[in-house]
């Protein structure tokens, strides 16, 4: 599967235009749920493009002031860029050089990275500081380069693409075409670029390197099953998972998408094979950052599919839910609510899809406190504090907080569950 | 009412493509949903009919399909992982490791 995601995500970008090697895609409006994205923010510019080093190493620059992943092919992390990157935000050139390359890497001037795949994901955000998107926007258009090594002496310029409001899809399939994205994986990379295990049992249903991969019918009506329960799998592991640590609290439905905070997933030796799936099946960019935030700094997430009583939230009903005084951010907070089927944004009519803080006009309570209210019509007197959900879907959302302080950390700090209003 | 129209059409055309009628509910924000990425509401498999809610699988699904992986894993360890059992101990000799 995190190979299968890292592949959609590549495709839907050269869909939206944006060439390989060449283009720079950003979202110069924010993200809406027009473009189909595992469960991305409406608050920050992203910025996302694809390498492709199979031709040789790739310079990437970029921007002052970002913070984000680059991953292999196989979702592994490679190097963050900006703020905890070694440019420490100041920006600067990577050199992203290939598995196998044998020619001269540059002495200086670059963060080199090698990378285990041709196929490189980065993706990074941009953040808007006192709202002025424009100026965001206009430090990764002044600074965000990609151009081959080879023509390091005159580059050739670089495309940006405005992504924000395009209708194109970069989720991973859950039916048979499943195998022919991971198929497209294995052609594309070296044949050692992944773990033999691993590539022994893609070899296992035919799909091999330097192969083309055509199941018989009897393979090809065995996979088609077999997807099927595998997407039945992935759909339970995110939305009913059996792990204890899934849970934040005892007595809350709030999940950790990343169970026991390893960004390899591992435990004492043992790769968690169902908490990997948890997290790929709805979030992409591996980073140690975004497992394992620390006080202050970066973002924590907070995943939750279900009412107080443990039933999957419906959208045809009101919801509301308490965010208790004080909410532990140096920057902001903010929920976004996810369609259960594309665990993309809900498509409603409410373009951020959420609530962030930074919106004027929300309501606070006597305490400080902050009620916020889930239904597919305004609740009156309610307007500003309000998420729109669509009756017929279910949804599920997720709780960010910017810079979150010690007290989530240490849970003595507890948000509310959603509770059903009558 | 031409709206209301153009959802129950809609709902006709993709009922019988098997998606959900409400994958074409007209929003302001509404995206291109592609069949491949949305699961079905019923999904008939060789372990059995299994169910969603918009793509939220019910209590029996998620049971199923829990046994159904602990079976494959189960499976799959004992033809897989044989050889490394046999291999185990002397390498963990060789790193002076306990048996």
């Amino acid at each position: 599967m995190p190979a299968a995601s890292v592949y959609a995500l590549c495709k839907g970008f050269e869909d939206a235009g944006v060439e390989k090697n060449k283009g720079i895609a950003i979202t110069e409006d924010l993200m809406d749920a027009r473009s189909l994205f595992l469960t991305p923010n409406s608050t920050t510019v992203y910025v996302f493009f694809c390498l492709d080093l199979k031709d040789g190493p790739m310079v990437t620059q970029v921007p002052p002031g970002v913070l984000g992943p680059v991953d292999d092919a196989y979702f592994r992390y490679v190097t963050d860029v900006g703020l905890i990157g070694p440019d420490r935000g100041k920006g600067g050139k990577y050199l992203f050089v290939p598995p196998g390359y044998s020619g001269e890497v540059p002495a200086d001037g670059y963060f080199v990275t090698k990378t285990p795949t041709n196929t490189n994901l980065v993706l990074y955000r941009a953040f808007v500081k006192d709202g002025d998107i424009a100026a965001a926007v206009k430090n990764v258009r002044d600074h965000a380069r990609i151009y081959p090594l080879s023509s390091a002496a005159t580059p050739p310029d670089t495309t940006f693409v405005n992504t924000s409001g395009k209708q194109f899809n970069t989720i991973h399939a859950g039916d048979f075409h499943f195998y022919e994205e991971l198929n497209a994986v294995i052609q594309s990379e070296p044949a050692d670029a992944f773990d033999p295990e691993a590539v022994g049992l893609f070899a296992s249903i035919g799909i091999k390197k330097g192969q083309p991969f055509a199941p018989d019918e009897r393979m090809k009506s065995i996979l088609v099953d077999a997807v099927a329960v595998g997407n039945a799998t992935a759909r339970s592991m995110l939305f009913a998972p059996r792990d204890k640590r899934a849970k934040f609290y005892p007595d809350r439905q709030w999940n950790n998408g990343f169970i026991g905070n390893s960004y390899q997933f591992l435990n004492n030796g043992e790769r968690m094979l169902d908490a990997r799936t948890m997290f790929h099946y709805a979030a992409t960019g591996i980073t140690p950052a975004m497992a394992d935030a620390k006080p202050g700094t970066g973002s924590a997430y907070a995943f939750a599919a279900r009412d107080k009583t443990g039933a999957y939230l419906d959208g045809g009903k009101t919801y509301k839910i308490t965010l208790p005084a004080p909410i532990p951010v140096g920057q902001f907070w903010s929920f976004t609510v996810y369609d259960n089927q594309t665990r993309s944004m809900l498509e409603t009519d409410q373009k951020l899809a959420g609530l962030d803080s930074n919106q004027p006009g929300i309501k606070k309570n006597a305490d400080g406190s902050v009620t916020v209210w889930f239904s597919p019509k305004a609740p009156a007197g309610e307007e500003a504090n309000w998420i729109q959900t669509m009756p017929g879907k279910g949804w599920n959302s997720l709780l960010r907080l910017y810079a979150p302080l010690e007290p989530w950390f240490d849970k003595t700090w507890k948000p509310g569950d959603f509770e059903l209003v009558e | 009412m031409i709206r209301i129209v153009r959802t129950l059409a809609f709902a006709l055309l993709f009922s019988a493509a098997g998606v959900p009628s409400w994958a074409l509910q007209p929003t302001k924000y509404a995206a291109k949903v592609p069949s491949s990425i949305q699961t079905p509401d019923t999904v008939e498999t060789r372990i059995g009919t299994l169910k969603f809610f918009d793509g939220l699988p019910n209590e029996d699904t998620v049971q199923k399909v829990y046994d159904n992986i602990d079976f494959a894993r189960g499976v799959r360890n004992v033809p897989d992982r044989h050889a490394g059992c046999v291999g185990l101990r002397p390498v963990q000799g060789l790193r002076g490791r306990r048996g």
